[in-house]
């Protein structure tokens, strides 16, 4: 009960509401044994086949179940690999009951000093997150990387540098060329970037531009928020973050107020990226402050 | 499978370390098995080569022991979060060996992580594997299980290993586990040791390292060229080795008894003399015949070649004085 209620708080202090953009659960079949589960909380990665079942993210707590089941309806089996892209509640929410489904948790190793409350991560509000039950740590850590060799495709987990948190990393099926990119890449809204947990503005869209170098014309991109996308889509984003790291750029350089800043509205022509949980005035504070 | 089974007897046969050489001077331990029934020092020459389970387990505390048998010592972490395995020795004794373990731990491996890929260390994948472990080792190891990267030499595998028998989770820049109690890193070599693919496995709260083949106790070291170990990787290999080790560390190495700090630092003096005085030869000019003949390893024989030793000091020489020359 006491880890329901720490879970529940981790969700609401940190990123995205309990109800984020999409509306309900929908799968969608990449081929190669490979599927998506879009939700409530960040995009869920499968590979199903022969050895084993290996899932990227499990968003809530309190979808957990939900999401366990739709998992054992696709691939016939439970989760054996989980990694981590990185430790908010909305990705790395649903690690206990996935843990206890016997699920294998990976991620990068300043996931686990998050989710252990080794290092705090301040939340919006201004206070540290509470540490989430040992069970929903990570078991298996590391700091450049991990290969999967599994259901006959190579899955390469890569740390990426500090850009969303400072713990990301993005998972590639070399193969059949898909990269999970965890959230350095929120598809056609603003994005998040905490700093409260070590992000950085320009760290982010280096990381995506690392990302788009990697990729090709045939790639299909699953970001961490919103739907499937092409390295065009991921091009129109870094632009974006380009444009509006500019403009806030200017007031930072030309000594302005935050509130100046704010009042200015220098993301006025991005406005269509603003969405229910990151508004105009909300990336510009976060541009402001990680770029002052 | 009949084909598979010929393969792996020939791979057991000749894969790096044969038993005589590892089951020379074994004292029975005091922390043995009082029930266990002393097992013969040397296999009988009728029975199967390879086959026994491991003989002797020395427990390290922390849930942590060594297992000592034929192939290379095992480490076996026991715990709530499950079994953890370092290493499987061969083929023909994966059975009884999974069998030994799971009496001792009361369940299966869940986690088996290879120091490297030689038959006599990871030769028992495949019986571990189906058993449900993952394993976890360098990229290298998978690379060369698979023959994707030949191996040449005395280790030479012409098949091969089957492919239930390849890591499912390879890294090149170490993993940490983080289970009973325990951190246990994975740390790759700094530079191809005793051969390419190279790890060490320390438990950073127990103060117990395991090296692997990077070090075996007062032995010679047995450089893999074919598997692309160098001389020099066993020298930058225990520094790393000795930088992570303190006074107190209990260091199991890939053969022979457990040993210290002391032992592993007499160890790479051993290394760094041992090419100094070949290096001193060849720059003389000298050939390689006129090197081994010097005897320049001659200080160190008397700790480090053992009666029937697999590696003399002349053989050692010789891989020294090619590496030098290259």
């Amino acid at each position: 009960m006491k880890r329901l209620a720490s879970a529940l708080v981790i969700a609401v202090t940190l990123c995205l509401p309990a109800t984020a953009q999409l509306p309900s659960a929908k799968t969608t079949d990449l081929g190669s044994g490979i599927h998506v589960i879009f939700g409530q909380g960040g995009n869920i990665g499968v590979s199903t086949g022969p050895d084993g079942v290996f899932v990227i993210d499990d968003q809530y707590p309190g979808n957990a179940p939900a999401n366990l089941a739709k998992i054992r309806e696709i691939a016939g089996a439970g989760p054996r690999y989980l990694v981590n892209t990185h430790w908010h509640g909305d990705h790395a929410g649903g690690n206990a009951a996935f843990a206890e489904a016997g699920a294998m948790i990976f991620a990068h190793e300043n996931v686990l000093k998050r989710l252990s409350g080794e290092v705090k991560s301040i939340g919006l509000n201004g206070q540290p997150a509470p540490p989430s039950p040992e069970p929903a740590w990570p078991v298996v850590t590391f700091t450049a990387g991990v290969d999967f060799h599994l259901n006959d495709e190579t899955i390469r987990v890569s740390k990426m540098r500090v850009s969303h948190t400072d713990g990301d990393s993005i998972i590639r099926f070399v193969e059949p060329n898909i990269i999970h990119t965890g959230d350095i890449f929120f598809n056609g809204i603003f994005p998040v970037i905490d700093l409260g947990s070590g992000g950085s503005v320009k760290g982010y869209l280096a990381a995506m531009e690392e990302i788009w170098a990697m990729a090709d014309e045939r790639t299909r991109i699953i970001p961490g928020h919103g739907d499937m996308a092409s390295k065009a889509d991921l091009k129109r984003q870094i632009d974006m973050l380009t444009g509006a790291i500019a403009a806030v750029e200017r007031h930072v350089k030309a000594g302005d107020s935050l509130q100046k800043t704010i009042a200015a509205k220098p993301l006025k022509p991005f406005a269509q990226y603003a969405w229910s949980f990151i508004s105009e005035d909300s990336f510009t504070t976060t541009l402001y402050n990680g770029l002052k | 499978m009949r084909i598979l089974l010929a393969t792996a007897a020939i791979l057991a046969l000749s894969a790096c370390v044969t038993t005589p050489a590892e089951t020379v001077s074994v004292p029975a331990a005091p922390s043995a098995p009082p029930a266990a029934p002393a097992a013969p020092t040397t296999p009988a020459p009728a029975a199967a080569p390879n086959s026994q389970a491991f003989s002797r387990v020395v427990d390290l505390g922390s849930g942590i022991s060594m297992l000592i048998g034929q192939g290379g010592n095992l480490g076996l972490s026991v715990g709530a979060d499950g079994v953890f395995l370092i290493d499987d020795q061969y083929v023909t004794n994966a059975t009884a060996n999974l069998a030994k373990i799971e009496e001792l731990a009361k369940g299966k491996p869940k986690y088996l992580v290879n120091t490297h890929w030689h038959f006599d260390h990871a030769g028992g994948n495949a019986t571990f594997a189906k058993a449900g472990a993952t394993i976890f080792a360098s990229e290298n190891v998978r690379k060369r299980l698979s023959n994707e990267l030949i191996t040449t030499g005395r280790t030479a595998q012409a098949q091969p290993a089957p492919k239930i028998a390849w890591p499912v989770v390879t890294f090149t820049e170490g993993v940490d586990f983080h289970l009973n109690g325990q951190t246990i890193r994975a740390i790759n070599a700094p530079m191809p040791t005793h051969t390419d693919g190279d790890v060490l496995i320390y438990f950073v709260e127990a103060d117990v390292l395991h090296t692997g083949d990077t070090y075996m106790k007062d032995r010679y070291p047995f450089v893999d060229t074919g598997s692309g170990g160098t001389q020099a990787g066993f020298i930058a290999t225990l520094t790393r080795a000795l930088e992570i080790t303190g006074p107190n560390t209990k260091i199991i190495p890939g053969h022979g008894e457990l040993a210290t700090e002391a032992d592993l630092q007499a160890a790479l003096d051993m290394h760094k003399g041992a090419r100094a005085a070949v290096d001193a030869l060849v720059k003389q000019g000298k050939t390689l015949q006129e090197t081994v003949a010097a005897k320049p390893l001659a200080p160190w024989n008397a700790r480090f070649m053992q009666a029937g030793a697999f590696i003399n000091d002349d053989a050692y020489t010789t891989v020294i004085y090619n590496e030098l020359k290259k």
